[in-house]
């Protein structure tokens, strides 16, 4: 008989496969699959930040573009005053604020409602800022003499990886089985103990921080900062994509889900661009049809089927 | 001696409905107590206002003196007291070892994490779910949703359970094996029930007091002997003026 393939296993092999991949294409890559790498990278670090949240509690953001947005904007604004690394630090710290901000008052409803406030509150924020922006006479504002495309990848690179991390160390804990709880039945978990409300918010917290953090990297690369592009509920809606082809219920779903997807996009966009998102839009449909557990609930079935 | 839980002149409304008005009575520790009335008569909600889903309109609830009405469910539950759903609310698709393990990790009962596995088996033998361990709690028959219910009550280490109709929609055989189950367990625990139930068979081989609603207001409480001779009873059950 075979052995049953835990997500230890799993997710153990996936780090080693990643550690390897960037590692070589740092050394050895040139600038087309130096881009391509720190897109997956960023990719990676976003959608597992946002399953601890909505994977595994269940309350699906469709708003985590404001933390991209936001910690680009902080990076920008920073820009020039502090050292870069100061720069992501000040980024990570005002989108944890942020979700404890927006989290006291959103994580109180459930369900659609959730999901609507999230899209909303993102939405506030993005013309908030451009609103700034306009006041102060600003559009897009130019990023000069930012780190290179190698440093960049690197850092994305350790993004993804503390994101993986996290969100596996977050699954496989007691705040993991509390959020569970929450997502399969809120009313139940509070009458077993679990204090729905914190765990909520430290779990949104967490899921904010890193986003924030892809904001400065995307930014940097761009050197450019325009807040349609960077708040774009494009991301939010992408994010959510990548995670429900990829799984969400472990670490490993997200990755499988932005490797998928990124990999996919890449060929489809080389070879049929006319075709590119009439193929997506038909992929996602299939997955949803076909594989509501995603890729890796999916693999994990066929493997105890096997 | 002060009672596990006092219950004193609590009541709530609903726009006009007074679903509980002016409800007192006491559970001491150990002691299993039943709360009986027709459908309507207030129990469920005198259930919610003791575990925190509802705040009462007045009154207190205390559990060692201590007063704990309108407090959230997951601090009541920490201090000790656990329940169960009438209409189960099991955690679909994680494992029955996962739910009982939730109820572990968040109780009243500080366990160390070596411990869980350990505590886990203990409350799945207790419940006759050992086998069934591994099933995702969505998979299982009603009677077995039921015991799962109760293994994740008992797993938060209440000092007070309370049950809301375990034994409705079993069969009779499935019935006598639960009432068995809560009498082996309230053997070994020592903790104290309040417990509602339709079937009165149970009630009475079960409760050693027991409380009688009708339309939100408390009619009479005694032994189940006397309860069943008691004329307010009997005239609020069969409805004769």
């Amino acid at each position: 008989m075979m052995r049953q393939p835990r997500p230890a296993r799993v997710s153990a092999g996936i780090l080693a496969v990643g550690l390897v991949a960037s590692a070589a294409v740092a050394v050895l890559a040139g600038n087309a699959t130096l881009a391509f790498a720190t897109n997956l990278a960023c990719w990676i670090a976003l959608t597992e930040s946002w399953v601890i949240l909505s994977g595994y509690a269940g309350y699906i953001s469709l708003g985590h573009a404001v933390f991209v947005g936001t910690g680009a904007y902080v990076f920008v604004l920073t820009w020039g005053m502090i050292p870069v690394w100061q720069g992501f630090l000040a980024a990570a710290g005002a989108c944890g604020l942020l979700a404890c901000l927006i989290g006291a008052p959103c994580l109180r409803v459930r369900g659609p409602y959730f999901v609507i406030l999230t899209l909303g509150v993102a939405e506030l924020a993005k013309n908030i800022v451009i609103n700034i922006e306009a006041g102060l006479g600003m559009f897009g504002r130019l990023l000069m003499d930012g780190p290179g495309p190698r440093p960049l990848f690197l850092v994305a690179c350790g993004l993804a990886l503390v994101a993986f991390v996290v969100s596996y160390a977050v699954r496989h804990s007691r705040l993991g089985i509390g959020l569970l709880a929450i997502r399969e039945n809120e009313t139940a978990a509070e009458m077993t103990g679990v204090p729905t409300v914190r765990l909520k918010i430290v779990a949104f917290v967490l899921s904010a921080i890193i986003p924030g953090m892809v904001g400065c990297v995307m930014v940097a690369r761009s050197g450019y900062f325009e807040p349609l592009q960077i708040f774009s509920p494009q991301i939010s809606l992408t994010i959510v994509t990548t995670c429900i082809i990829g799984g969400i219920d472990d670490a490993p779903g997200p990755v499988l889900g932005a490797v998928f997807l990124n990999v996919l996009s890449q060929a489809l966009w080389e070879k049929a661009p006319q075709l590119y998102m009439v193929i997506l839009g038909v992929l996602l449909i299939a997955f949803v049809l076909k594989m509501p557990d995603g890729l890796y609930g999916w693999l994990m079935r066929r493997r105890r089927a096997a | 001696m002060t009672a596990l839980l006092e219950v004193a002149g609590i009541s709530k409304r609903f726009g006009g409905v007074t679903a509980v008005r002016d409800v007192s009575f006491s559970v001491a520790a150990g002691e299993i107590v039943g709360l009986m009335g027709a459908n309507g008569a207030g129990k469920t909600t005198l259930f919610n206002l003791i575990s925190g889903s509802f705040s009462p309109d007045s009154g207190r609830v205390l559990l060692d003196g201590r007063e704990i009405q309108g407090q959230a469910p997951h601090r009541i539950c920490r201090q000790g007291i656990g329940r169960t759903y009438q209409i189960v609310r099991p955690f679909p698709n994680l494992t029955v070892r996962e739910n009982v393990a939730v109820g572990l990790i968040f109780g009243a009962g500080r366990h160390r994490r070596a411990d869980l596995r350990q505590r886990e088996e203990e409350i799945l033998e207790e419940t006759g779910l050992q086998s069934l361990a591994g099933q995702r709690a969505a998979e299982l028959t009603l009677a077995g949703r039921k015991r799962l219910e109760l293994a994740r009550a008992l797993a938060t280490s209440p000092r007070l359970l309370m049950l809301d109709e375990v034994m409705a929609g079993l069969t009779p055989a499935e019935s006598g094996r639960a009432l068995a189950m809560l009498q082996s367990i309230h053997a070994r625990r020592g903790l104290a029930i309040l417990v509602v139930e339709h079937n009165l068979r149970a009630m009475m081989q079960l409760c050693s007091r027991v409380v009688v609603l009708h339309h939100g207001e408390k009619i009479g409480q005694g032994t189940p002997e006397a309860i069943t001779r008691d004329p307010a009873v009997i005239a609020a059950y069969l409805g004769a003026a």
